[in-house]
């Protein structure tokens, strides 16, 4: 890299010098000499007088840079042997490339009855109101597994993607604390540069000794939110 | 600069002239210095290219989504253009611009950075969030805040790392680790298991790093825990692959 641009330097540098003679002899009415006629016809104009530009060193604070993206979602939640639940949430992204990203989700939803509890009548419960909240948040990859475009009309285009992510994280529910490993899929539209809509679907995964022996559950979550970039 | 100094030298020798023409400019503006520079619809490698930008020719930066700019050409097309291909371009002055890719050492100075680790703590899985910042080009510092799943305890932990990263050409890069941590304790079943003390440790690691571009990096870690409450000792391994972004 700097190989190549000391080599670019040096090169427009002799180059330049040797206009600058030819121009120089050119006007103090000397003799031609035999290095001119190697001067390609095809060379731009001599520059005589350079415009004085002053120094500026560009830093990249200079710029607006768009890596934060933050939003909220709101979708239904299926809870593994209890009901499917509407749920609400915030996120946080930083895009690091083109490819990957950094997801923080926080998600709350309420359980409802399992089917033994609707059965049995008002005066069974396994859990109390308080143990039937379900919060989780977590960590993921994503990845940008097919970017493009969707042409809404012939005037209308936007950039889209279609990503997936897996991480882990925590889901508070019935009163314990679970290691939550998610994986899901989503796609977006960007609207705006710095405006994005997105749907999701995920399964949050975790073990769970609740209503019955230690078995791994599958919570489905279906959402979809707004994003913004700044 | 120099090259500069020396055309405006030149000129003088000739014209014995040089008017001062002072540039004025809203955004940065850079000179083109590769043959040509490609300029996509959108931010992404698969985006059509409509306008390519000539060898001398200048752009205006206007933004910067992931590893791309948001550029304006003299005519007035705006699009975006790879951070790699303007790495190769020009300052007014005629030095290279200070964004091509170099040692991920001196870019990430003074850097922080965020992310995420899963691992396991000898049979348990585990997870954490880190914050960090680099103040040297071989040296960084991080904070830690996770947590331990055992069978019958969840532990919350905190810890306080100094992360020594002497190599940074290459984007697979080893280092080296050591810090504090602190574990509190919390009973799942507790019925049986009453009040739990905290537990402080000392940590000792390593691992590899693997850059991906300039704002991306995967670890693989692995650490050991000298972890002592209520004057007892013990050891713990851990396993971790994390993964974390600079800005």
């Amino acid at each position: 890299m700097e190989n190549r641009a000391e080599h670019f330097l040096l090169k427009t540098r002799r180059l330049i010098a040797h206009r600058r003679l030819l121009a120089a002899s050119a006007l103090s009415l000397a003799c031609l000499s035999p290095a001119q006629a190697e001067e390609p016809a095809t060379h731009a104009p001599v520059q005589v007088i350079e415009p004085d530009i002053s120094p500026r060193s560009i830093s990249e604070a200079d710029l607006d840079t768009e890596f934060f993206e933050v939003g909220a979602f709101a979708g239904v939640l299926s809870i593994d042997n209890f009901s499917t639940e509407p749920l609400y949430g915030i996120s946080a992204a930083f895009h690091a490339t083109e490819d990957f990203f950094l997801q923080f989700n926080f998600g709350m939803s309420e359980a409802g009855l399992t089917s033994f509890e609707e059965l049995s009548g008002s005066n069974v419960r396994l859990l109390t109101s308080e143990d039937r909240d379900y919060s989780y948040y977590d960590f993921l990859v994503g990845y940008n597994i097919f970017p493009g475009e969707i042409f809404f009309s012939d005037s209308l285009t936007f950039n889209s993607a279609f990503y997936i992510v897996g991480g882990v994280g925590n889901t508070e529910f019935g009163g314990e604390s679970n290691f939550t490993t998610t994986l899901g899929t989503g796609f977006r539209i960007v609207l705006l540069d710095w405006l994005t809509v997105h749907i999701d679907f995920r399964d949050h995964m975790f073990n769970s000794d609740l209503i019955r022996e230690s078995q791994l559950t599958h919570n489905i979550e279906l959402s979809s939110g707004i994003t913004l970039f700044f | 600069m120099i090259l500069h100094l020396r055309w405006t030298l030149l000129a003088l020798a000739v014209s014995a002239t040089s008017p001062a023409l002072q540039a004025d400019e809203q955004a940065p503006t850079l000179e083109v210095a590769d043959p040509y520079i490609e300029v996509h619809t959108a931010p992404g490698r698969g985006y059509p290219i409509f306008h390519v930008i000539e060898k001398g020719e200048e752009v205006e930066l206007l933004k910067r989504k992931t590893n791309w700019y948001k550029v304006r050409a003299a005519s007035g097309e705006t699009g975006w253009t790879k951070a790699t291909q303007l790495g190769r371009t020009l300052e007014p002055t005629g030095l290279p611009a200070d964004l091509p890719e170099i040692g991920h050492g001196q870019y990430l100075e003074s850097s922080w950075r965020v992310g995420f680790t899963a691992g396991q703590l000898e049979q348990s899985p585990s997870f954490s969030l880190t914050v960090g910042y680099r103040p040297l080009t071989w040296l960084g510092a991080e904070l830690e805040a996770g947590k331990i799943y055992n069978q019958s305890v969840t532990s919350d932990y905190y810890g306080a790392n100094l992360i020594i990263e002497p190599l940074h050409g290459m984007a697979l890069t080893p280092y080296a680790l050591a810090g504090v941590s602190q574990f509190s304790f919390d009973a799942r079943q507790k019925v049986l298991l009453s009040e739990l003390g905290d537990a402080d440790g000392i940590t000792f690691g390593g691992g590899m790093g693997y850059y991906v571009g300039r704002n991306f990096l995967i670890r693989a870690e692995y650490r050991v825990y000298s972890v002592s409450s209520n004057s007892d000792s013990t050891g713990l391994n851990e396993w971790k692959i994390g993964l974390n972004t600079f800005f």
